[in-house]
């Protein structure tokens, strides 16, 4: 398979205010991310709010400057090119937003929404503008009827619709969706997520998919990597991955999955405390001090994303290679 | 609804917007609206109270007709407040944006500059100003121009960072879209309600400070006449004849009021989300 984008190194440090006399101090929201995506494939990040997942999804477009790290997209280092060619880059790569109340501008038309990409970069006459965007606003299920209409006046769903009509009409080669479905009511979310589906089968687009909700990500993934405080500490193909989790925080995260059976009891493992800050993360393997299985060694040095079975990352000590 | 449709149904704006293009009317035809010329002096009949047999709102302490003179300064009044509000509109809606957007030093540098202009009074500034360049009515645009142009700043500088961080200007920045049509595209529509609101405002603002200007003898120089400068001309003959000072200032009243109103109601009108279907 061909790596569509290739990420190596990635960090982002927000500077934080530093007081009087105190040493500059920064939050880092992402730690060293090292990540392959392949053409075609749907990869799902996942972790808890605040550990940095979204930073890296905007990282990886450079909505967000990286403090460090380096991007191959498509064969094409991006940390390199000048905003200017990065601009015209961003054709080929898209975002699709997790709040759909938010993402559009409610003093436009959905047209004007839609062509904006086209205009922005010179795509076609006004005559192939106008035909794209009626192509489009039917590929993801809403009528042309509906073009000349402001956002207030959709639906959650529907506006997610134009949210993905607007990241599909340039068809770009990757789409990442910063937890397209969270905001959406759970029957609307299963429409939208076959959506994305479809087009990526018609289209053959990349994702990189968002999310903090394990049974989505099962949905629709085919591999997935788990963040937990700025840094990536598993990552298998979805199977794999859901049916033997190896690190530690995965185990924790899919045993809090409900189950739709009763019957079926499974044990529950609590994690204890709250997410340690970010700006100020423990030392050694940053999961230790909610680990249950956490030792001296864990406490001391940082563990490394290693490749423990074929195509199974995990960051642990404790995870034998196989 | 279209919006002409809806303008009509708003009972604010349709009032307001016919007494605006009466003043307008009168402004642009002064010439022939007016019975007289405004700057003929009627020695034998000076003072006249407001009915009398020629002179239907009365004349001033040289004779001239309160009604043509009414109807000339409309056009100075009008051109001053609308004119220099424009200069103030387009310079603060730049600064603003360029301030609010890019922040860091620009906004430092931008927001310093406009804090020494706020630090002076207004009037005291104007009259800097007018002193500077000299009097006239294109100098006083200029003037009352650059006075407003902080409280436009801030206005716009405010309201771009209340939308700069939506998630929409971030997905116009993630289909690739230049910083200038960010800015004027998608931020620009959406700080507009505030900008019109300041602009009604202001407006009327710029009328009272021409007025004060002429009232201090620096804006439009006699014996054109102009609102300020008629009511400033009236202090001293208010007992003998009050229409001298009361149909300026009527004519200032209800041009202001009109301006405010109006605006108001443009904002609600230009806003999409109180479109009915």
């Amino acid at each position: 398979m061909k790596a569509l984008l290739e990420v190596k190194g990635l960090t982002k440090h927000f500077p934080l205010q530093a007081g009087f006399g105190k040493k500059k101090a920064s939050l880092k929201a992402v730690d060293g991310i090292d990540l392959t995506v392949y053409e075609g494939e749907t990869l799902s990040i996942v972790g808890e709010s605040g550990c940095g997942k979204s930073t890296t999804g905007r990282c990886m477009l450079r909505l967000i400057e990286p403090t460090s790290g380096q991007l191959v997209f498509d064969g094409q280092d991006l940390t390199g090119l000048s905003a200017e060619a990065m601009r015209r880059k961003r054709r080929d790569m898209q975002l699709v937003f997790q709040d759909p109340f938010a993402s559009l501008n409610p003093r436009k038309t959905i047209r004007q929404i839609l062509l904006d990409p086209l205009v922005v970069h010179r795509v076609g006459n006004a005559g192939e503008r106008k035909d794209r965007v009626n192509w489009v606003i039917e590929k993801v299920g809403l009528s042309a009827d509906y073009l000349d209409r402001y956002p207030h006046e959709f639906s959650g769903g529907q506006r997610q619709r134009i949210g993905i009509a607007r990241a599909l009409i340039l068809q770009p080669k990757l789409i990442v969706a910063d937890e397209p479905v969270s905001a959406l009511d759970v029957s609307i979310q299963a429409q939208i997520l076959n959506l994305l589906q479809d087009l990526q089968q018609e289209f053959k687009l990349t994702y990189i998919f968002i999310s903090h909700d394990l049974s989505v990500v099962k949905h629709i993934s085919d591999r997935v990597a788990v963040m937990y405080l700025g840094k990536i500490v598993e990552i298998a193909d979805k199977g794999t991955l859901y049916r033997e989790p190896q690190h530690p925080y995965t185990k924790a995260l899919l045993s809090a999955v409900p189950l739709p059976n009763p019957k079926l009891r499974k044990e529950r493992i609590v994690l204890k405390g709250d997410l340690p800050s970010p700006s100020n993360p423990p030392a050694g393997c940053t999961f230790h001090p909610r680990c249950a299985y956490a030792t001296d060694a864990c406490r001391m040095a940082a563990p490394r994303l290693e490749e423990k079975a074929e195509g199974h990352y995990v960051s642990c000590h404790l995870v034998d290679k196989r | 609804m279209t919006f002409g449709q809806r303008f009509w149904k708003n009972k604010t704006a349709v009032v307001c917007g016919l007494i605006l293009l009466l003043i307008f009317v009168c402004a642009a035809l002064a010439p022939v609206i007016a019975t007289k010329d405004p700057t003929a002096m009627d020695n034998a009949s000076r003072l006249a109270p407001t009915g009398s047999a020629h002179y239907a709102l009365g004349t001033d302490q040289f004779g001239r007709d309160i009604w043509s003179r009414v109807v000339y300064g409309a056009k100075v009044s009008l051109t001053v407040g609308i004119a220099s509000v424009a200069i103030s509109t387009v310079c603060g809606a730049v600064l603003g944006l360029l301030a609010g957007y890019f922040g860091r030093w620009v906004d430092t540098v931008i927001m310093r500059v406009m804090d020494v202009l706020f630090a002076f009074p207004e009037i005291l500034l104007a009259l800097a100003i007018v002193a500077a360049l000299g009097p006239g009515t294109s100098k006083t645009i200029l003037a009352i121009g650059i006075v407003n142009i902080p409280v436009f700043t801030r206005t716009v500088r405010g309201a771009v960072l209340s939308v700069k961080n939506l998630e929409y200007v971030e997905s116009a920045r993630a289909i690739g879209a230049t910083t200038g049509r960010i800015m004027f595209k998608e931020i620009l529509p959406n700080i507009q309600a505030p900008l019109l609101v300041q602009a009604s405002i202001a407006i009327s603002g710029a009328i009272l400070t021409e007025s004060a200007l002429s009232f201090l003898g620096l804006g439009v120089q006699p014996p054109n006449p102009s609102w300020g400068g008629m009511i400033s001309e009236s202090r001293r003959y208010m007992e003998l004849a009050p229409g001298m000072i009361v149909w300026p200032c009527l004519a200032m009243t209800l041009t202001i009021l009109a301006f405010n109103l109006f605006g108001d109601a443009l904002r609600d009108l230009l806003d999409p989300r109180n479109r009915s279907r």
